[in-house]
């Protein structure tokens, strides 16, 4: 019994010897993809906001434009999206944005007005490619603002952590 | 008695069986190259709003195999192929194909894109010692769903002696 288990031992290393005969050497390489991190938005439109008209006994009429649209992609999460005005708004004069959120990804704030310090205006945005979404603005103002003459504002969005 | 039979078995005939290899000629594989990609920006399809690129494929000769050691030009042989992922994204999908012959015995097979997946599996087959046979590599899934990271997987060749 004894000598059968050596058999087959001995039987068994002889198998193992048999795959070497083959002669199965393998070669190999490494294959790397390296995903940078990925955050571009683009915004298109220009726009001209005048306030020229006000029923009487009221305050001056608020005008809308949303003509622009904005497009997206990102491979981050919980990005969000700010929005900051160059130079301040005159006294009185009231400019608002409101940014539609990307399809199933993030949160537009609403309204949101603009100054010199960026707010927030889509949060909780995560790995999205999206176009064609709508920014509005919102121009406001009271009487006690005045006549201005004509101004120009340029409006950075940023697309942050 | 017994005892000494089994000594006889043990130093005796298992020499001869771990002897069979060297009696037979031992097939070698050497793989050269790798492929190294950065994914950015750049591979956005259309920009802002668009997705990445899915597919990525290497130039035509992005890794070179040589097959060396048969015993003479009808010594036939095939190449098995499989992966092990060191930090890899299951939405990645690796190719590979032969896109050249390469010179000396014969080879045929593996001129269509293959996936290569973590079970070895049968890529191309040939005879005798070939040297310079070219492999493309391809990569599908890329999207703006893999996380920024470096994804890494090893592709294994084995060169088996078909007897």
């Amino acid at each position: 019994m004894k000598r059968l288990k050596f058999l087959l031992l001995a039987a068994t290393l002889a198998l193992f010897s048999t795959g070497s005969a083959l002669g199965a050497d393998v070669g190999s390489h490494v294959m790397t993809f390296d995903f940078q991190a990925i955050n571009e938005i683009e915004v298109t439109g220009t726009s001209n906001l005048i306030i020229a008209s006000a029923i009487a006994g009221e305050q001056p009429q608020d005008v809308t434009d949303s003509s622009f649209i904005y497009a997206i992609t990102t491979n981050e999460t919980t990005k969000r999206i700010t929005a900051i005005i160059d130079t301040a708004m005159p006294a009185n004069v009231t400019l608002k944005v409101n940014v539609t959120a990307p399809s199933g990804s993030g949160t537009s704030q609403g309204y949101v007005t603009l100054s010199t310090i960026a707010s927030n205006v889509v949060t909780g945005i995560s790995q999205v490619a999206d176009s064609s979404l709508t920014i509005s603005y919102k121009l406001s103002t009271t009487v006690e603002a005045g006549v201005h003459p004509a101004d120009t504002k340029t409006v950075t969005f940023t697309l942050s952590d | 008695m017994k005892f000494l039979i089994s000594i006889f078995i043990i130093f005796w005939w298992t020499p001869l069986f771990f002897a069979a290899p060297s009696a037979h000629a031992e097939i070698s594989i050497t793989v050269t190259g790798s492929w190294v990609e950065t994914i950015d920006k750049n591979d956005l399809i259309s920009g802002a709003g668009s997705d990445l690129q899915g597919t990525y494929t290497s130039v035509s000769g992005q890794v070179s195999i040589d097959i060396s050691g048969t015993s003479d030009s009808s010594d036939d042989w095939r190449i098995d192929v499989s992966k092990i992922d060191s930090n890899w994204d299951n939405d990645l999908h690796p190719y590979v194909m032969r896109t050249s012959d390469g010179t000396g015995g014969s080879v045929s097979g593996g001129n269509s894109y293959q996936e290569v997946t973590d079970i070895n599996t049968s890529f191309f087959s040939g005879s005798g010692d070939v040297t310079g046979i070219m492999v493309q590599l391809r990569m599908t899934g890329a999207s703006i769903q893999n996380n920024p990271a470096s994804y890494s997987t090893v592709l294994y060749y084995t060169v088996v002696d078909i007897l």
